[in-house]
């Protein structure tokens, strides 16, 4: 351990120093709150969990902001590492993780009524198992095939087949939906 | 009412669409932020302390314990003074107490303001160490005093078998030995991922400079 002998001068300096990196990630999160934001409703049921699933992702982020690496997009960076979190805790709630194919379609669906596309495309989305869902979101939000398959460890030839067949899927869901 | 055509259904342009109207008006305080970056630190020094005093509350057991059985063997009548072994395992474990219980209260769980955050990681660290340093030699003072009164009991016994006493003595060091592996395996799973974690913050922190 390389920590022992810093002077009084050297600890003011290094509490600057982190008050300025503590900003810098304030402002860069406050910046890209809505993928924290989207990651979260997308992977929460309840207010509660929605708000533990966002401090948990803010506690993560903190601790890894240090070997974030400048050169890379912040963006993506929270991206995988929210969507991360978000699987993680599913997991510690001992939730199985889905992988079954497709959207699972509920009463729910049937019974409730949407007023436009936007609700319905987010409702359908969150339908996905966790991982088709973390795929798809990252797809809407334009990122390519190679940067998903890179976040979610999939193959991107993969990511190609899964997002064309969950398209369709989804398209057919809202012809479903809408025509009864 | 939702769009029935779905030739050139966009679903890119839909969803950002979706998530400028749902997030607009969600924002994240920066008073949200700085709670998740507190909590990180606060929650090992708590966990870390709330260790620290169940280990004194067994000090305080076994004190008691022994004085316990120091106080029923002196009453006994015509009994060795082997109450005199037990005075004097229960002194040693109050002065252990005592010492303990000052580095104890040294550690600072309030929550931690952005003007002393390395000082008083490594403060806290510092006490907690202390704590542990102090059982290890704790131990040891226990272990020669054992040994001491065992030497000293034989010399008054049976001091015409010195296999006897060599027996014992190394029965004894033996036991003290294998509690001490044992209190260290025990400290090492109770305390060594959380003193692990502060020093990576503090690590953090001080590779700013």
């Amino acid at each position: 351990m390389h920590f022992l002998g810093t002077n009084s001068m050297n600890t003011k300096e290094v509490e600057r120093n982190q008050l300025d990196l503590e900003n810098e990630f304030v402002t860069l999160i406050q910046r890209n709150e809505g993928i924290i934001y989207k990651v979260t409703g997308l992977y929460s049921n309840t207010l509660e969990e929605e708000q533990d699933l966002k401090q948990e992702i803010l506690l993560q982020a903190w601790k890894s902001f240090l070997r974030f690496r400048k050169d890379a997009k912040f963006s993506t960076w929270l991206y995988k590492l929210s969507l991360n979190v978000a699987l993680n805790q599913l997991k510690k709630q001992k939730q199985k993780i889905n992988t079954d194919y497709g959207i699972i379609a509920n009463d729910q669906m049937f019974e409730k009524n949407y007023d436009d596309n936007h609700e319905l495309l987010f409702y359908l989305i969150k339908q996905l198992n966790e991982v088709d869902r973390m795929m798809m979101t990252l797809y809407l939000e334009g990122y390519g095939n190679l940067e998903i398959a890179e976040i979610t460890g999939i193959t991107a030839n993969n990511v190609n087949v899964k997002i064309h067949r969950i398209k369709q899927n989804i398209i057919q869901q809202f012809k479903k939906l809408n025509h009864g | 009412m939702v769009d029935q055509s779905y030739s050139n259904f966009d679903l890119k342009k839909v969803w950002q669409e979706m998530a400028k109207k749902k997030f607009l008006n969600k924002e994240i305080e920066k008073q949200e932020i700085m709670e998740a970056l507190r909590s990180n630190s606060q929650s090992t020094i708590v966990n870390l302390k709330a260790g620290l005093r169940t280990k004194l509350n067994w000090i305080i057991g076994f004190m008691l314990f022994f004085g316990a059985t120091a106080g029923l063997d002196w009453l006994k009548p015509g009994s060795d003074p082997e109450h005199l072994f037990y005075f004097g395992f229960a002194g040693l474990y109050l002065a252990g107490f005592l010492i303990t219980y000052r580095k104890y209260q040294k550690i600072d769980v309030d929550p931690i303001d952005e003007n002393s955050i390395l000082s008083k990681l490594k403060m806290n660290r510092q006490a907690i160490k202390s704590v542990l340093n102090i059982e290890r030699i704790w131990g040891m003072i226990a272990m020669l005093f054992v040994f001491i009164y065992k030497v000293n009991d034989w010399a008054n016994k049976t001091h015409d078998d010195p296999k006897h006493l060599a027996i014992t003595v190394s029965i004894f060091l033996l036991f003290i030995v294998i509690l001490g592996f044992i209190a260290e395996l025990a400290n090492r799973r109770r305390f060594g991922k959380q003193l692990k974690k502060l020093d990576e913050n503090i690590i953090r922190l001080e590779t700013l400079s």
